[in-house]
C-alpha cells in the first residue's frame, strides 16, 4: 500500500486524540517519511529534433508539495559521430532547465552509434504543486538520430 | 521555517501537552518531510590551466543544517577549446575538499557532461556551512556551458 502524507496536525489545548487521528498523523505520516514513494519508468525512443522534445516514457507521481529528486540513467547514442545533444527534465510539460541548453549538454561518442553513459540528477528548486504531476525527459540533437535508453526515477525529497 | 527538536524520552504518566505535540510531532514531522535545502547556479565560469584547486567562481551554497549528513549534487558540461585536458572536481565544505572525480575531457570544442553526487559520511556539524566545487585543469583554460552549472545541497540523507 502506498504511503499517504497528511500535513501534520497543529495541536490545541486539551486536544483529544482518537484512533483515527493517531493513524492519520502518526502511523501514515511516519510510514510516508520512512518509505517515501518513488516512481520509475523506462526511457526509450529516438529523436532527430534540434529543439527539445519529450522522450518516450513518463512518470505520473503523486506529490505533496515538496521538492522532487529527478534522476536519469541512460545510454546515449547517435547515428552521427561527435554530435552535440542536450537533455532536460519537464514537469507537466514545462521544462526545468535553460531554454536553450536544458540541464545538460554533451557531445556523443566519436564513433557513430557507439554508446556513452549518462547520469543526470536534479532537485527541483520550486516544489511542484501538490497533486499528480507528470515528469518527463526532453532531448535534442544538433544532427543525426539521437537515442537514449535507460530509466527515469522520481522521489519527493524535501 | 520548520525546526528540529531532538525527540523526547517519555516517562510514565507524563502529560502529553499540546506544546509537546506541536514540537515533537508537528514540527519534527514537517522538518523530516521538508529537509534543509540550498541551490545555486552560475551562468558562466572558466579557469586557466593549473593543478592548484580553485573554487568555481560564483557557485556557492550557504546552508544551515542540524547535524545530519547531506547530499551534494553538482551538474555541468565542461568545454575545452584546444584539446583534451585532465580535469579534477571536488566538493568543498567550508573550503575543505570532499570526494570528487578526475577525468579527461573529450577534446577540442566538445562538451563533456558531469553529474557528480556525493553523500557525506561524517555529518557537517550543526550550524551554517558553505558548499562549493573546486576544479583543476592540466593544460588549458576550461569553461562550463552557459546556464547549466548547478550545485544542490540537501540535509538528512
Amino acid at each position: 500500500m502506498t504511503a499517504v502524507w497528511t500535513p501534520p496536525l497543529t495541536f490545541i489545548y486539551a486536544q483529544r486524540m482518537d484512533s483515527a487521528l493517531f493513524n492519520t498523523y502518526l502511523r501514515d505520516n511516519m510510514e510516508w517519511l520512512h518509505d517515501r514513494p518513488s516512481s520509475t519508468v523506462g526511457i526509450s525512443g529516438s529523436t532527430t529534433s534540434a529543439t527539445f522534445a519529450a522522450a518516450t516514457g513518463s512518470i505520473s507521481h503523486v506529490c505533496y508539495g515538496g521538492n522532487l529528486l529527478i534522476s536519469l540513467v541512460c545510454s546515449v547514442t547517435n547515428t552521427s559521430a561527435g554530435v552535440l545533444v542536450g537533455f532536460d527534465f519537464a514537469i507537466d510539460g514545462t521544462r526545468l532547465g535553460d531554454p536553450t541548453n536544458g540541464r545538460l549538454l554533451m557531445h556523443t561518442h566519436s564513433t557513430a552509434n557507439s554508446r556513452y553513459p549518462l547520469t543526470l540528477e536534479f532537485i527541483t528548486t520550486t516544489p511542484p504543486a501538490a497533486g499528480t504531476r507528470t515528469i518527463e525527459v526532453y532531448r535534442k540533437t544538433a544532427s543525426g538520430t539521437l537515442s537514449s535508453d535507460g530509466d527515469l526515477y522520481v522521489m519527493e525529497v524535501g | 521555517m520548520t525546526t528540529w527538536t531532538p525527540p523526547q524520552t517519555w516517562t510514565l504518566f507524563e502529560l502529553f501537552t499540546h506544546t509537546a505535540g506541536n514540537a515533537q510531532l508537528m514540527q519534527n514531522q514537517l522538518f523530516l518531510k521538508t529537509r534543509a535545502y540550498g541551490y545555486d547556479t552560475v551562468a558562466a565560469a572558466s579557469r586557466t590551466a593549473g593543478f592548484i584547486p580553485a573554487a568555481i567562481s560564483g557557485l556557492s551554497v550557504s546552508l544551515t543544517t542540524t547535524g545530519s549528513n547531506v547530499l551534494m549534487i553538482f551538474t555541468t558540461s565542461i568545454l575545452t577549446t584546444v584539446g583534451a585536458s585532465t580535469i579534477s572536481l571536488r566538493f568543498l565544505i567550508d573550503g575543505v575538499a570532499y570526494g570528487g572525480v578526475a577525468f579527461e575531457t573529450l577534446g577540442a570544442n566538445l562538451y563533456t557532461p558531469v553529474c557528480m553526487r556525493q553523500f557525506t559520511t561524517t555529518p557537517p556539524s550543526a550550524g551554517n556551512h558553505t558548499y562549493q566545487v573546486s576544479w583543476t585543469s592540466s593544460s588549458q583554460t576550461v569553461s562550463v556551458a552557459a546556464d547549466i552549472t548547478s550545485l544542490s545541497i540537501m540535509e538528512s540523507f
